[in-house]
C-alpha cells in the first residue's frame, strides 16, 4: 500500500473518425503523448456511444466502418499530466477529458 | 450507499505467469481470493516507460495488446490482495480509486 503514488487519471474520448490533420484523433494523440514524457498510455476502442452530435455510433455486421469510441487512458503525477491539459484541448476539436484522483503503482519499467 | 475500492490492473496480452497468459491466471486468482466480479477489457494501443508503441494498427508491432483487469470491491479485500498480486504481475501498472456508490445485485458467481 505505502508504494502506491497519489496520481491522475486522465481519460480522453473521441471518436474513431475524428481527424488532426491527416491523422486520425486517437493516433495523433497517441504521438504526442509518447512525446510529451507521460509514463503511459493505453487505448481502448468502446463497441457503442453516442455524445457531442447526438448521433448513436454502433458496432454492426452491416457496418463497414462504425465511427465507434475511442477511449486513451494516461496515469502519471499530476506535475506530468497537468502540463499536457491545455495541449490536449488545443488539439482535440471534439472530445471529452476527465480527470480523476488515482494512486498508481508501476510495476518495472520493462514495458 | 457504500463505498468501495476499484483496482485496475495493467498488463501486456502475451504477458505470462506459470505457462499460461498473466490476465488469465490474474482471474483466476481473484477467483480464488472470493472476489465477487472481474471485468477484463482488451486495448488496441498502448505505450509504457519504454515508450515503445504497441499498436493493432502497426503490423509489425501488434503483439502485446494492453489488457486491463477492473476489480470493485470492499477496500479492505482489495488491500489484503496487493501483496499476492505482485507476485504475479511483475511488471505492469495497478491502480487504486475510490468509488463513492458501490451496488452489488444478483448472486455471488
Amino acid at each position: 500500500m505505502t508504494e502506491f503514488r497519489d496520481g491522475k487519471l486522465l481519460r480522453i474520448f473521441v471518436d474513431e473518425h475524428d481527424r488532426i490533420g491527416l491523422v486520425p484523433a486517437y493516433v495523433a494523440i497517441v504521438e504526442f503523448l509518447r512525446g510529451a514524457g507521460v509514463a503511459g498510455a493505453t487505448v481502448f476502442r468502446g463497441i457503442e456511444g453516442y455524445g457531442g452530435s447526438g448521433e448513436v455510433h454502433v458496432a454492426s455486421v452491416f457496418k463497414w466502418a462504425p465511427n465507434l469510441p475511442v477511449l486513451i487512458e494516461v496515469v502519471d503525477d499530476w506535475s506530468a499530466i497537468e502540463p499536457i491539459v491545455p495541449k490536449l484541448e488545443a488539439m482535440i476539436g471534439a472530445g471529452l477529458l476527465t480527470l480523476e484522483a488515482a494512486q498508481y503503482l508501476r510495476l518495472d519499467a520493462k514495458r | 450507499m457504500i463505498s468501495g475500492t476499484l483496482l485496475r490492473i495493467f498488463v501486456d496480452e502475451d504477458d505470462r505467469f506459470a505457462g499460461r497468459p498473466l490476465h488469465l491466471a490474474i482471474v483466476d486468482e481473484l477467483r480464488s481470493a472470493g472476489f465477487s466480479g472481474a471485468t477484463v477489457l482488451k486495448g488496441i494501443e498502448g505505450f509504457g516507460p519504454t515508450r515503445r508503441l504497441r499498436a493493432a494498427r502497426a503490423i509489425d508491432s501488434a503483439a502485446g495488446m494492453p489488457v486491463l483487469i477492473e476489480v470493485i470491491e470492499d477496500e479492505d479485500k482489495i488491500v489484503a490482495f496487493l501483496p499476492k498480486l505482485e507476485t504475479i504481475v511483475t511488471s505492469g501498472l495497478l491502480t487504486l480509486e475510490t468509488i463513492h456508490a458501490m451496488r452489488v445485485t444478483g448472486q455471488a458467481r
